[in-house]
């Protein structure tokens, strides 16, 4: 068994919301493994995206983490400073998102938007990183890279905006990649050649996957493991089969019912 | 692109051509004429003479008559004459701009140069002390009446403490001085006049600053820029500052015509020979001439104005730049 590259330790994150203190995640444990998928399941509200946020500590001003540990290879991630966690963002940790539309910058062409971290990290000159990303979208399979690096996010389609935020995460070949919902906003066709395209270069490149969705069908198809979470706590955990057949926790049962119901299961 | 803008500045003729009709039948509707203030209260002027003098001046034409004639001028760039000193009312627009010029674009250097900085200070804390102690401020100064924050000033610098000259542009001896000596002794008299008239401005477009910068900060694409492990001054100065920066640019392209407007109030409290004097006295005397140059000065500079803030958000936004392409 390949040894955890990331482990989150009792993690307690609290949000500061006109002047009171709400719990956003309540002592969530977890572990990923070196090149698993590993499904982080829930429905919305439950702290799934705070989770993931917090693993490179890129939550919104008002949230605090209030206890917990985050240990990337040995190292709590938690206990670094600004200037050594800024090195393993998009470095070693990548993170897509939900809607790229809105996550990419709409007044930064998409070349800017892809060399940036390249010249950050990899330190090559501004014509390298151009090559380089150039390169990056062809990984992920998109034609005429060139004409795709002068344009703007909203001159591309939602499918291909999620290509080139692929794109992005990957530049700097990272360890682990986050991906927040990153099909939910594109319609079904898109989101099984998305998926099909991030499997595809997760055995390529070789990086751990945690994925985070509400859809178990997304789950059924790609995850090793899966945790469910409901209200700020992993309710939850096991093997793909085991969760999506023999569920034990109240919440898990309903959720899996409801997609059998559906027939996506 | 040199297509929009050829577009748009042929869009400013007709506009222009409303703009000046609308004014010269405003101007003539009010009551008062040029010759009836020199006339009225002088009694050894007869009725002839002054039937004479508006023949003279074309006053006793109807007004569509008027408005061609003066338009036809105008076509030529010829504004004609003061109807008060007779002098080409272009030569005395064209005396009074550089000051008024200096004192703007000064104020407004000043202005952008603080208020921005400072609205992004705020916005990267808000509710922080930095930003409680510079809201108060702003709030008192752009509350505060221009004339009555002049005197306050002039009474502390000029009066009490005798730092600034009260009023003018130059002082007594100036020329006398050699050209840097007067470089000093213009600023020095320039500082007071160019700060009270910014301040107003400075305090709110650093709110406005403020305002947009906080919005900016919390779009979505910001989580990616640190997601991506950028530097903050990288997250804050390129990621959200071209995007916070957009209305900003509205507002400097609007406040282009102001540049040359100059204010009347302001210029008569510090004694300034500007644009806003002559524009007022013109008013007063009703030297229709001379109102009407700077209606369409102002109605150019408020044109251009717009075009350029138009240019500069398709330069910083391309999903504005595109759009104009097709």
């Amino acid at each position: 068994m390949t040894p955890e590259i990331l482990e989150i330790i009792d993690l307690k994150v609290d949000f500061c919301l006109q002047g009171k203190i709400n719990q956003a995640v309540g002592g969530v444990s977890l572990f990923i493994r070196d090149h698993e998928t590993v499904v982080l399941a829930g429905e919305s509200g439950s702290g799934k995206t705070v989770t993931a946020l917090s693993i490179t500590g890129i939550l919104p001003p008002n949230a605090l983490i209030a206890q917990g540990k985050i240990l990337y290879r040995g190292r709590d991630l938690l206990t670094l400073g600004e200037d050594a966690l800024s090195r393993i963002r998009g470095n070693q940790i990548a993170y897509i998102f939900q809607e790229p539309g809105a996550y990419l910058n709409p007044v930064l062409s998409i070349g800017d938007q892809l060399s940036e971290t390249i010249i950050l990290h990899q330190g090559l000159t501004k014509e390298a990183a151009r090559e380089e990303a150039a390169e990056l979208l062809a990984l992920v399979k998109i034609r005429d890279p060139k004409d795709i690096i002068r344009s703007y996010p909203h001159q591309l389609s939602g499918g291909m905006n999620q290509r080139v935020f692929l794109a992005m995460a990957l530049a700097c070949k990272p360890r682990i990649l986050i991906a927040d919902e990153p099909t939910t906003s594109l319609d079904v066709t898109v989101e099984a050649k998305m998926l099909e395209l991030l499997m595809g270069l997760k055995k390529e490149i070789g990086f751990a996957l945690l994925f985070i969705t509400h859809n178990l069908s997304i789950a059924k198809k790609i995850a090793d493991r899966i945790y469910v979470m409901y209200r700020g706590k992993i309710v939850e955990e096991g093997d793909q089969d085991k969760i999506l057949t023999r569920p034990e926790h109240a919440h898990t049962k309903e959720l899996v019912a409801a997609f059998e119901k559906i027939g996506k299961l | 692109m040199s297509y929009y803008i050829i577009k748009r500045l042929l869009g400013i003729i007709p506009l222009l051509l409303g703009i000046t009709i609308i004014s010269f039948v405003i101007i003539h509707l009010a009551p008062g004429k040029p010759t009836q203030l020199e006339m009225s209260m002088n009694p050894k002027v007869s009725y002839e003479a002054r039937l004479r003098l508006e023949k003279l001046y074309g006053l006793d034409q109807p007004l569509y008559l008027q408005y061609t004639n003066w338009l036809k001028r105008f076509a030529r760039l010829d504004f004609g004459p003061s109807l008060t000193d007779n002098r080409p009312v272009l030569d005395k627009i064209l005396e009074r701009i550089p000051v008024t010029l200096t004192i703007n674009i000064s104020s407004m250097l000043l202005i952008f140069l603080v208020a921005i900085p400072l609205g992004i200070r705020s916005a990267l804390n808000p509710e922080g002390a930095f930003d409680k102690i510079t809201t108060f401020f702003v709030f008192l100064f752009f509350a505060a009446p221009t004339f009555w924050l002049a005197l306050l000033l002039m009474n502390l610098f000029c009066i009490t403490l005798g730092w600034l000259p009260v009023s003018g542009l130059t002082s007594l001896d100036f020329e006398y001085f050699g050209p840097v000596r007067k470089a000093v002794d213009l600023a020095w008299h320039l500082t007071l006049p160019v700060f009270v008239s910014s301040i107003g401005s400075l305090a709110g477009i650093s709110r406005y600053m403020r305002s947009s910068m906080i919005e900016a900060l919390k779009q979505p694409f910001i989580y990616t820029a640190r997601a991506k492990g950028l530097p903050r001054n990288t997250v804050i100065y390129k990621h959200a500052l071209r995007n916070a920066i957009l209305p900003i640019a509205t507002i400097l392209g609007l406040s282009i015509p102001a540049l040359l407007g100059g204010s009347v109030i302001f210029e008569s409290i510090f004694a300034i020979p500007g644009i806003g004097r002559l524009f007022y006295e013109a008013v007063m005397t009703r030297d229709f001439n001379l109102i009407m140059a700077e209606v369409v000065l102002g109605a150019i500079l408020t044109m251009l104005g717009n075009l350029i803030a138009d240019i500069s958000y398709a330069y910083i936004d391309p999903r504005i730049r595109y759009r104009n392409e097709k």
